[in-house]
Formats: structure tokens, sequence, C-alpha cells
């Protein structure tokens, strides 16, 4: 599994698509490719081609697990892992989101100084499932 | 106690036996005549011989009667008397006392009413009777009047052997010899218990039965109802007249039974004068508010008031649900306040000026205590509405209480206290979850740590209960005031004017604390003294140490 770099992130709140840039770029050094919206996610799929996706939960229009549900229904793109941040952050909110395949579920607020490492530690969390597989 | 009454009318009077011999010289002399005057035709004779037969028969009949009605009458008499004194030993206690206050003999309505055998009372003193021991104003009284060589009479409570009260109505009279000294005491009673016993309940209940809420009286330890009112009646759908020999285990689900049980104990024990249970009854939820009562037969029982809590559950629920779904809202610009502080805080963005790093961590600590109100409405949120699983394991209290111990010493550093674990050398097993538990730790004594004074210790103490475990929260700090008792488990509560240090508190922290406890089948409370400290304590039921199982299977 190789070292995770390129992450495509969608929320439609401005102000933490900002946040969650300086945390993922200035404190680590992440290739982040953001957007604010699923549709113009999956339209720039292909070109940024990312290694894994972080999903807001509660989007208008498209919700992060129906933009999940349609890469996964694109063969080429089923198999990249999704890491979904929400502010609902109840128990059975979380585990129907891990049951669903979510790799992880990460919470809002989060602390911009730790999520680097708390998406990494989650993407190792895949790298041990793969190596056991 | 059966008496048979023997009557002897079987013996005549000696009158009789008199009578009865006269009649019986006229009848011969009458006969005599008239044989003679058979045999001599004297007409004058004969007529005196006739006359004689016939006044001894008329004589002889009359006496019949009159000895008939005699016997009946003397009969009747007896009758009477001893009727008379079997009503006297039925319904009147008596015993004997020596003037220095032992007793000398008692009747069988003695024996019964107080439990004791004649052998058993004889020659004890009679104080022993005396609920209060004979060091009261009425026994001085009494003593005083009967010295005198009056006889004193009024009501006693008393006490039989099995330690049950007796009313009754005593009068007692001295015995004096000839030279007017007081030898003895003779002592009458009438036990009135029941016939007060049955007053007091008929008044009581003309007034209870009407009340709104539900109210039934119950015994603590065999559960059964003595008494429903009709609003409790109605709320378990029970016929009018078919609360008696009903058990309080009926009302209950297992479960609810469980934990009523142990929201009983402290009563019981007379930890608390009373006890304050919430459950959702088929037809609602209710609140249950428990007393003890002392009964006029000094039997203790149970009172159990039911009060209809749905209207307010509703009003609670609502408010949090429309106070959850802000504060979903406010989690999402938190999110962004918080991150853009923490990062300016942090320094990525280059350095700060001291005043502008001050401002920053003002708004900083602000945030972070909007985010603790949001987290706790949102946890009380789905505690009330069962979405947050209670995920239960074996889990020993020792390591929760060190490890609570441990999460807080940055925050108890800050307070200025120490925290102090003193834990058993056994493990304390229950089941339950740890994070849950740790979340309980942490508000009890975060809210400790608030309170106390500068430089003072807290105590996590564990302590074996027989069948569950405690855990307490032992502090030093103010106390809660009387009147802030009652609602301290409440949403939004805060203790007014409470000198505690200057650490924001969300007013939640206890509701999540009990909502946690409760969904352990477990029980939260508190001491507290105004001026000395507060504990609060938890109980949740022991479960059975771990089977040596060996070594586990390696999981694949």
């Amino acid at each position: 599994m190789p070292e995770l770099k390129t992450i495509l992130h969608v929320d439609d709140d401005e102000d933490i698509l900002e946040i969650a840039r300086m945390a993922l770029q200035l404190v680590d050094s992440f290739d982040l490719h953001q957007f604010s919206s699923g549709p113009a996610a999956l339209d720039s799929l292909d070109t940024v081609a990312p290694q894994l996706l972080l999903l807001d939960v509660m989007m208008p229009g498209m919700t992060g697990p129906e933009l999940s549900c349609h890469i996964r229904s694109i063969d080429r793109h089923k198999d990249i892992p999704v890491i979904f941040m929400t502010a609902k952050a109840e128990d059975s909110m979380s585990k129907e989101l891990l049951e669903s395949g979510a790799l992880g579920v990460i919470t809002k607020p989060f602390d911009p100084m730790t999520l680097g490492s708390q998406i990494r530690s989650i993407w190792s969390k895949q790298k041990n499932l793969a190596i056991h597989q | 106690m059966k008496k048979t009454i023997a009557h002897d009318n079987s013996g005549n009077s000696i009158e009789y036996y008199i009578v009865a011999a006269i009649v019986l010289t006229i009848l011969i002399v009458g006969f005599m005549a008239v044989t003679n005057v058979a045999v001599q035709k004297d007409s004058l004779t004969l007529t005196t011989g006739f006359i004689l037969l016939f006044a001894a028969t008329a004589s002889g009949v009359m006496n019949y009667f009159r000895s008939k009605k005699t016997a009946l009458r003397m009969a009747a008499n007896s009758l009477a008397v001893e009727l008379h004194e079997k009503a006297l030993l039925e319904h009147t206690i008596v015993n004997v006392t020596s003037s220095d206050g032992k007793i000398l003999a008692v009747n069988e309505k003695f024996t019964e009413t107080f439990g004791y055998t004649a052998d058993e009372i004889v020659g004890k003193p009679s104080c022993l009777l005396y609920r209060h021991g004979c060091d009261t104003a009425q026994n001085e009284e009494l003593m005083e009047t009967v010295f005198s060589g009056q006889a004193w009479s009024g009501s006693q409570r008393l006490v039989s052997k099995s330690g049950q009260c007796v009313m009754v109505q005593a009068s007692i009279f001295p015995k004096v010899n000839e030279f007017g000294e007081v030898t003895g005491f003779v002592s009458i009673r009438t036990d009135l218990s029941k016939a007060i016993a049955e007053s007091v309940e008929t008044g009581r209940n003309s007034v209870v039965d009407d009340l709104p809420d539900g109210v039934f009286i119950y015994d603590p330890e065999s559960f059964e109802i003595n008494y429903g009112n009709a609003s409790f009646r109605q709320r378990v759908g029970w016929a009018s007249d078919d609360h008696a020999a009903k058990s309080v285990t009926s009302l209950f689900s297992d479960d609810d039974l469980k934990l009523f049980r142990r929201y009983l104990v402290p009563l019981i024990n007379g930890e608390t004068r009373r006890a304050v249970f919430e459950f959702s009854h088929a037809s609602g939820p209710v609140e249950v508010l428990t007393h003890f009562v002392e009964d006029v037969d000094g039997k203790r029982r149970l009172v159990s008031v039911v009060r209809d809590i749905s209207a307010r559950k509703q009003a609670e629920q609502l408010k949090l649900s429309s106070v959850s779904t802000v504060s979903h809202e406010l989690r999402t610009p938190l999110t962004s306040i918080k991150g853009a502080l923490r990062l300016l805080e942090s320094g990525v963005m280059g350095d700060l000026t001291p005043d502008v790093s001050k401002l920053v961590g003002v708004a900083h600590r602000n945030s972070e205590r909007l985010l603790a109100i949001v987290n706790d409405i949102l946890t009380l949120e789905e505690l009330h509405f069962g979405k947050m699983a209670i995920r239960a394991k074996d889990v020993d209290l020792r390591d929760i209480l060190n490890e609570a111990a441990e999460a807080i010493a940055p925050f108890a550093a800050e307070c200025e206290v120490k925290f102090v674990v003193e834990t058993t050398s056994k493990p304390a097993l229950v089941q339950a979850d740890p994070d849950r538990l740790m979340q309980v730790m942490s508000n009890l004594m975060s809210n400790a740590a608030k309170f106390s004074p500068v430089g003072s210790g807290i105590i996590l103490r564990l302590e074996d209960q027989d069948s569950a475990w405690r855990v307490c929260v032992e502090d030093k700090g103010p106390g809660i005031p009387e009147h802030a008792r009652s609602t301290l488990f409440d949403s939004f509560i805060q203790v007014e004017n409470t000198p505690g240090k200057a650490f924001p508190s969300t007013g939640l922290g206890l509701t999540i604390c009990r909502e946690i406890i409760q969904k352990h089948g477990g029980r939260i409370a508190f001491d507290t003294e105004v001026g000395r400290g507060t504990t609060f304590y938890f109980d949740l039921e022991k479960s059975a140490p771990l089977k040596q199982t060996g070594k586990l299977s390696a999981v694949a």
C-alpha cells in the first residue's frame, strides 16, 4: 500500500474547506483537491485520481453517502476508500456509515493540528486490512 | 381461645325437699282417710279425705312448677355471671404487679395480647411492656397517683414481645393493706389498637381516595399492598375492591422492579427520608415518590405517591429535540471558529503579539465551552431517545477509577486539587460500558474539582455494598443547599451563587450521569452537608467474577 498523498475533499461549507486546506497543506503536506459539491467532485474524479475521499455527510443536492455510492458504481473508482466528516456525532450514525463501507468517520469540529495524523491513522487501518486479506 | 360455660342444674334446694315432704304427708293422710271412709261409709271423713288428697295433689303440682322456675332462674343467674366473667376475660387484659413493679400474675388475654407466656413474663418488670421504658412523664404521673392510693386511668402505648405497638386504655388500681401501705397493683387494660387502626384507616382513606395522584401503601418486605387509592387503582386497572393482597411486583417489569428496589435501599436503611424513582409504566411515564410511615399498629410501611409526568416529559423532550436540532447546526460554524483559532494559536500562521495571543486564547476557550454545551445536549438527546447504545462488558471499577484519576490530572492541577483513589484489593467487576462510565466519572470529578477549595483532596472510593459496588466521589466543597437538592439532576440546573471557581459548566452533566447510570440499571445519588462537602455516588450491580477460560484461541 503506497503512502497517502492525494486526497479529494468535498464539503459545502467554504470556511471548513479553508480550515481543512490549511490543516492538510500547511500543517501536513497532502496533495489536496477540494470541491464544494458532489457533482463538481465527480467531474474531476478522473483528473485528480485520489487515493482517498474525504466527504462531508450533510450536503445539499447530493449528500456524502450518495456521492460515495455514485463513485462506487464507477468501476475504475470503486475501491477508493472513503472517510466521512460529520457534525452529527451520534453513535448510530457513525455505525451506519462504517457498515455502509466507509473506512472511518471524523467528527466535527476536528482539530486542524491533528487532522492529518487522524486521517493517516485511519488510512493505515485499511493498509492492515489489506495485509490480512 | 374458647371457653365452655358449665352450669349444674341437677341439685335442688332444701326448700324443695321440705315442701315435697309435707305434700307427701298430706297425701298419705288423705289416702288413709279415703280408704277408711270406704270401709266405714262416713261421708264427712270421706269428704275430708278427698279434700286432703286434692290439696296434696294441687300443692305437689304447684311445688313442682315453682321448683322448676327456681332452677331456671338460678341457671340463668349463673349463666349471666359466667358470661360477664367471660366478657371481662376476653376483652380485658389483667395483670397483678408487686409494689416494685414486678409482674406477679397475668390472665390469658394478657398473654394473648403481648405474646409472652405466663412463665416468661411473671417475675419480670412491667417496664418491659412500655414502649419507651418507664422513665416517661406519663409513667411518673401514674406512679404518683397509684402510690397515693388512688386509681390511675389513661391511654398507654405499650409494646408486645415481638415489638409491635399495642395501644390500650388502662386502669391501674393500687392494693392497699390494713396499714394503708400500697402492696401492689392490679392493672386492667383494653386493647384499642385495632379500633384505632380502623378509624385512622377510614379517615385516611376518605381523604387519600380522592387525590389525583395515585397512592399505595405496602409492606416493605413482602411488598404486599394494603391500600391503593382510586387514582392508583384506575392507573393499574384494578377493580375497586381487589387491591388487597396484590403485590407491588406486579406493577413493574423485571428490570424496573430491580431498579425500584435499588432506589428503596437507602430509604429502608434509613440513609434518606424519601426516594424518587422515574419509570415508564404501561400507562405512561410516572414518578414514584416513596416515604416510610409508621402505622398506628407500629408496623413500618411504605407509602408511594405515583405522579403522572407525561406532560413534563413531553415538554422536556420537545425542549431537548429543538435544542438538539440547533446544536447540530451549531457544530458546523463551531468547526470553522475553533479550527481557525486553533491554527492561529498554534503559530503555523506566524507569531502572534502577546495581546493578540491573549485574545485568541479567550475566543478559543469560549468556543470550547460552547462546544461542551452542544455536545452535552446531543449526548442527552441520544440517551433520551435511546440512540446511544450501552456496550456492556465486564469492567473492573478499580481500573475505571485509576484511569479517571489519571485523565483528570491536568484539570485537577489547574483547579489546584488532588484526587486520591481508594479502591479494594479484590476486583470490582460490573457489567458496564467503560466509555460511558468514564463520562460519568469525568462529570462527577470535574464538578468536585470545580467546587473544592484550593489545596484540598477529593476522594474516589470504591465500596462493597453486598450485591452492588458503590463508587463515591467525595469533595470538601461548599455542599448543596437544601433548595437545590431535589432538582439537582434535572436538565439545565445549576446551583446559583455557589462559591465555586470560575470554571464554566453546562448544567447538563449530572442529568447525563443519571441517564447513563440508569441505563446501566444502577442508581446515582448524593450526600451533602452545607459547609462540609458533598459525596456523589453510584451503585452498579456486581457481576460474577470472570471465569478462567485458559488461553483464548487466536483470532484470525
